[in-house]
C-alpha cells in the first residue's frame, strides 16, 4: 500500500491505495467520481480519458504510483473550464449524444485538443478525436459538437 | 410528419438525457458501487465443446476476501434462459457448448480476489468432438449438441412455380453469399448491480432491453417468485440487440440471494466478446430470373443460419432472412428454405436488422447484377419492381399502412450523385499521379424492414401519466434509452397533447416496479408503440384534468380548455393551474393509455461495420477478443452522410411517426459492394470486405 497525493478538479485528495491500482478504479471507486468511464480496460476504446496536467491520457493506463503531485481533471470538473463548458454545451446542442456512454472520454479528448489547437481543422478534429471510440453516432455530430464551440469560444 | 402546426412535435429539440449525459452526472448500471459490495465474476468454459466431470471449488474458496463459489448446484429453478426456448443454462451442468458457458460464479470483496480465485477453480472436462461447419449440423450422421438435435429452427415457403418462371425469363443469376459473424461493440460491457432487503425482494438495476422480460427469466431459472424481483434498467451504453437476451441479470440475483449483500457484475470487454450474442453468419444462396424488360419472374433462395450453441432469437431471426429474401420487390414465383442451426460457434442472436440485413446484401447484390445483364439502370430496374402499399408480396406479407419506398426510389434518381454518376466516377480518371491509383464507385441498394414484432405476437405498449402537486407530471414508461432517443421523442408526444413544457415532464424509464409493461426495446417499435400509447395516455389525462376543474368551477367538462399547464373555461374568467387541480383533486390524477400495433402483415424492417468487421472463430476460440484486433470504424472512417427524407405519415402512429432505426442501417453494406464493384469490376460476394482482400482481388485480375 502507498499513500498518494493529487489534485482532481482543483481539490488535493490523498488516497491509500495499491501502486499498480489504475487510477480509472481510483477515480469511481474511491472517489466516486463515475463519470469516467470503461469500454475495455486496455487503452483502446478512450472512453476513460481524463486530463493529466493537461494532456489526454486513458487512465485505464495509469497507474496510482504515477500519480503524486500531480493534477487531474475529469468530465465533472468540465463545466468550471471555459472551453469544457463550450464543449458539453455545444455537444449537447449538435446532437452529440445518444447512449452517451463514449461522450465524457471525447469531451476530455476535444478538451485537450483545442486547448492546444483552438481553430483545428476538420482533419485535425478527426484526428484529436481517433483515439476515442464511438458506436451509435457515426462521428459526425460529434465533429458538428466540436466546430460548433471552437465557434463559440472565437468569438 | 402529418401536415400541421406543432410547439413540441418535430421539432429539433434537446435530449433530455443529454446534459446529465455530458456531464457525467448520468448513472448507468456499470456506474452503481455500495460499501460493502461483493463483486461477481464468472468462470468460463475452457474447451467450445465438452463434458465436465466435476468441479472442484474447495481452493478458491480458501483464498481470503472469497465471499462465495457458486455452480449449477447451488440453483433450485430450471437453470435455463432463452428468450424463444430455454436451453441456455445460467451454470453449466456436465456440458458445455461454447468458450462463453457460464461454469461457475465467485463473490469475493474486491474484482481482483474475485479474478484470481476464478484460476483456482478445477474444472475436470473430457473434450468433446467439434461441430463448427454448420453445413454439417445438417448431417444426419453429426454430433448432436442438444438432445432435440441441431436444427433450431427451419422455414420453408413456395408461391407459383419457379420452374416455370425461370424457363420464361430472359436473364438468370445465381450466387452464393456469405456474411460473417459480427459484434455489436456496445461501449459500456453487460453490468449491473443487485440488493436484496430483509422481506426477500430483490432489486437489480442492469443493463437490458426489456426488463419484464428479464424478470421473468430470473424468476423461472431460479425459481423465485417473481413478484419479488424487481428490475431496473432506464438506460444503458448501447445495446444494438446485443442485451436483448440475458446477460448478468440472473447471475446477480443468485449471488445478491446467496450472500445477501449487494452484489456487482460487470463483463470484461474480452468476456464480452466471447460470451454474448453477435449477428448471425449466414449464408444464402440465390437464383433469380428476369424478363428482358426488367421484371422479375423467379426467385429460389436457400439460406443456413449458423447459431452458435444456444437458440435465443435464431428462430426469429431466421423468419426475417426468410421475409426479406425478395427485398422490397414483387416476384410472382418465389421458393424459399431456411434453416438455422446449432453449432459451437459462439453464439448468435438479435443485432440490429436482425436477419433482414444478411437476406438484404444477397438481394441488393443480385438487383444490380441482374441489371447489369440487362443494361438496366439499377435504380430503373428497382423502381420497376418495387412493392406499393397495397401490395401482397414475400411470403405474403400485405403492406397495408403507409409506404414510401416508390418515392424514396424517384427521390433518389433524380439526385445529382445518381443523375452525375459518370461523371463523379470519372473525376478521378484526370491522369494526376495524386488520382492515378484511385478509382471511385457509385452504388446503390434498398432495403424494407417495419416497425413492430409481426404478425401473431402481442405488441403493445402503456404509459402512465401522473400530476404532481406543484403542477408538473410524471410520465412512466416501461422501455429502455438505449441511445436511440425515444425518452425524447416519447416526451415530446406528451408535451405536445398536454401542452406543457418538456421540462415540467419527469420521465421515470423501465422499472417492473413502477412502469407498465411495454414490451421489448427492439424491432424499431419503440418511437411508433410507446409513442401512440404515450399519446393515448396524454389525452386520458387531458380529460380528467378537465373533470376535476369541472367540478371545482362549477361548469361542463366539455367547455374547458387545456393549455401552458392550466385548464380555462372558454370565456377565459375561469382557470385553475395543474397546481391547483392536483390540490383539488379528491384522488391522484393519473391516466393511462395502451397502444396494440395494428395487426396486419406489416412489413417488417449498422451498416458501414457490416462491411469489414468480424469476429474471427478458430476451431470455436474467438481469436479477436479486444478492440485492438476486433476493429470498429473510428473517427476517421467516419463518413459524410446526407440524408435525403421522404416522409410519408404513418396514420397509425403518434403525428404520423415511425420509428427509423434498422432500416436505414441494412442497405449501407450491399450499396458499398455495388460500388465496389462500380469501381473495379470486383464482384465481392463474401463479407467482410477488407483492404487486403480487394488488393488480392486485383493481383488475381492483373
Amino acid at each position: 500500500m502507498i499513500s498518494v497525493t493529487f489534485t482532481v478538479n482543483g481539490k488535493t485528495v490523498t488516497v491509500g491505495t495499491s501502486p499498480t491500482r489504475t487510477l480509472l478504479d481510483l477515480l469511481r471507486e474511491e472517489l466516486g467520481l463515475t463519470g469516467t468511464k470503461e469500454g475495455c480496460g486496455k487503452g483502446e476504446c478512450g472512453a476513460c480519458t481524463v486530463l493529466l496536467d493537461g494532456k489526454a491520457v486513458t487512465s485505464c493506463l495509469v497507474l496510482a504510483a504515477q500519480l503524486e503531485g500531480r493534477e487531474v481533471l475529469t468530465v465533472e470538473g468540465l463545466a468550471s473550464d471555459r472551453i469544457g463548458k463550450a464543449l458539453q454545451d455545444s455537444c449537447v446542442e449538435s446532437g452529440a449524444v445518444q447512449c452517451g456512454y463514449c461522450i465524457p472520454g471525447f469531451l476530455m479528448a476535444a478538451r485537450a485538443l483545442l486547448q492546444e489547437n483552438p481553430h483545428p481543422t476538420l482533419d485535425e478534429i478527426k484526428e484529436g478525436l481517433s483515439g476515442n471510440l464511438c458506436r451509435c453516432t457515426g462521428y459526425a455530430k460529434i465533429f458538428d459538437g466540436v466546430r460548433l464551440a471552437v465557434r463559440r469560444l472565437a468569438k | 410528419m402529418i401536415v400541421g402546426k406543432y410547439k413540441y412535435v418535430g421539432k429539433r429539440i434537446t435530449r433530455i438525457d443529454a446534459r446529465p449525459k455530458v456531464d457525467g452526472s448520468l448513472k448507468y448500471p456499470s456506474d452503481l458501487y455500495e460499501n460493502g459490495m461483493v463483486w461477481g465474476r464468472v468462470l468460463r468454459a475452457k474447451y467450445p465443446h465438452a463434458k465436465i466431470r466435476s468441479i472442484d471449488t474447495a481452493e478458491a474458496l480458501r483464498l481470503p476476501g472469497v465471499v462465495t463459489v457458486l455452480t449449477h448446484k447451488d440453483i433450485r429453478g430450471i437453470n435455463r434462459f432463452g428468450i424463444e426456448r430455454q436451453d441456455q443454462p445460467v451454470l453449466a451442468e456436465d456440458r458445455v457448448r461454447y468458450v462463453g458457458d457460464a461454469v461457475a460464479l465467485v463473490g469475493a470483496e474486491t474484482k481482483e480476489i474475485a479474478e484470481e480465485a476464478l484460476d483456482l477453480i478445477k474444472v475436470d472436462y473430457e473434450p468433446l468432438p467439434l461441430l463448427t461447419d454448420p453445413r454439417d449440423a445438417l448431417k444426419d450422421n453429426a454430433i448432436k449438441l442438444h438432445d432435440g438435435g441441431n436444427i433450431v429452427h427451419e422455414l420453408h415457403f413456395t408461391r407459383g412455380d419457379t420452374a416455370r418462371g425461370f424457363e420464361g425469363a430472359d436473364v438468370v443469376v445465381e450466387h452464393t453469399y456469405r456474411m460473417q459473424m459480427m459484434d455489436h461493440a456496445f461501449l459500456e460491457t453487460e453490468a449491473g448491480f443487485a440488493s436484496v432487503d430483509r422481506d426477500g425482494v430483490l432489486t437489480i438495476q442492469s443493463c437490458g432491453q426489456y426488463a419484464f422480460r428479464d424478470q421473468t427469466q430470473i424468476a423461472r431459472a431460479l425459481n423465485y417468485p417473481q413478484e419479488k424481483i424487481r428490475m431496473i434498467e432506464p438506460y444503458t451504453g448501447g445495446a444494438f440487440g446485443g442485451k436483448d437476451e440475458i446477460t448478468v441479470q440472473i447471475l446477480l440475483a443468485l449471488l445478491a440471494l446467496k450472500t445477501g449483500r449487494p452484489c456487482k457484475i460487470w463483463f470484461s470487454r474480452e468476456e464480452h466478446f466471447i460470451s454474448c450474442t453477435h449477428r448471425h453468419p449466414v449464408e444464402i444462396r440465390m437464383k433469380t430470373a428476369a424478363r428482358k424488360d426488367g421484371t422479375l419472374v423467379a426467385h429460389e433462395v436457400w439460406a443456413l443460419q449458423d447459431g452458435g450453441a444456444y437458440a435465443t432469437l435464431s428462430g426469429p431471426v431466421l423468419c426475417l432472412v426468410v421475409e426479406h429474401c425478395c427485398g422490397p420487390y414483387l416476384i410472382p414465383n418465389l421458393r424459399v428454405d431456411g434453416w438455422a442451426v446449432y453449432t459451437n460457434n459462439g453464439m448468435s442472436g438479435a443485432f440490429r436488422g436482425f436477419g433482414a440485413t444478411q437476406a438484404h446484401v444477397a438481394m441488393e447484390s443480385q438487383m444490380n447484377i441482374i441489371a447489369e445483364k440487362l443494361g438496366m439502370d439499377p435504380l430503373q430496374l428497382r423502381l420497376k419492381n418495387a412493392i406499393r402499399r397495397g401490395d401482397t408480396f414475400g411470403i405474403g406479407q400485405e403492406m397495408v399502412l403507409a409506404f414510401g419506398f416508390d418515392a424514396s426510389l424517384e427521390r433518389a434518381l433524380a439526385h445529382p450523385v445518381w443523375r452525375d454518376r459518370e461523371k463523379i466516377r470519372r473525376a478521378l480518371d484526370d491522369g494526376t499521379v495524386k488520382n492515378r491509383w484511385k478509382r471511385r464507385g457509385i452504388g446503390v441498394a434498398c432495403s424494407i424492414q417495419g416497425s413492430g414484432l409481426g404478425k401473431g405476437l402481442p405488441d403493445y405498449a402503456a404509459t402512465t401519466i401522473e400530476l404532481n402537486r406543484d403542477g408538473t407530471v410524471n410520465l412512466y414508461q416501461g422501455t429502455i434509452e438505449i441511445g436511440q432517443g425515444s425518452y425524447t421523442g416519447i416526451t415530446q408526444v406528451a408535451a405536445e397533447i398536454l401542452d406543457l413544457p418538456m421540462e415540467k415532464i419527469h420521465f421515470i424509464g423501465a422499472d417492473t416496479g413502477r412502469t407498465l409493461d411495454s414490451g421489448t426495446t427492439t424491432a424499431s417499435r419503440v418511437m411508433y408503440a410507446a409513442g401512440q400509447a404515450t399519446l393515448l395516455a396524454a389525452r386520458n389525462f387531458v380529460a380528467k384534468i378537465k373533470d376535476v376543474a369541472a367540478e371545482k368551477l362549477g361548469v361542463t367538462a366539455g367547455t374547458l380548455l387545456n393549455g401552458d399547464g392550466a385548464v380555462r373555461t372558454g370565456d377565459g374568467k375561469g382557470a385553475l393551474t395543474y397546481a391547483e387541480i392536483a390540490r383539488a383533486a379528491k384522488e391522484p390524477v393519473r391516466a393511462e393509455g395502451v397502444f396494440n400495433i395494428p395487426v396486419a402483415d406489416r412489413e417488417f424492417s449498422m451498416g458501414l461495420p457490416h462491411l469489414y468487421e468480424q469476429n474471427i472463430l478458430e476451431n470455436g476460440y474467438f481469436k479477436n477478443t479486444g478492440l485492438s484486433t476486433y476493429i470498429v470504424p473510428s473517427s476517421w472512417e467516419a463518413p459524410e452522410i446526407e440524408t435525403c427524407p421522404v416522409e410519408i405519415p404513418d396514420e397509425t402512429g403518434p403525428f404520423g411517426a415511425r420509428s427509423v432505426a434498422e432500416v436505414v442501417t441494412t442497405p449501407t453494406a450491399p450499396a458499398i459492394l455495388n460500388a465496389i464493384y462500380d469501381a473495379i469490376g470486383v464482384r465481392f460476394t463474401e463479407l467482410p470486405v477488407t483492404p487486403e482482400k480487394i488488393i488480392a482481388a486485383l493481383e488475381k485480375i492483373k
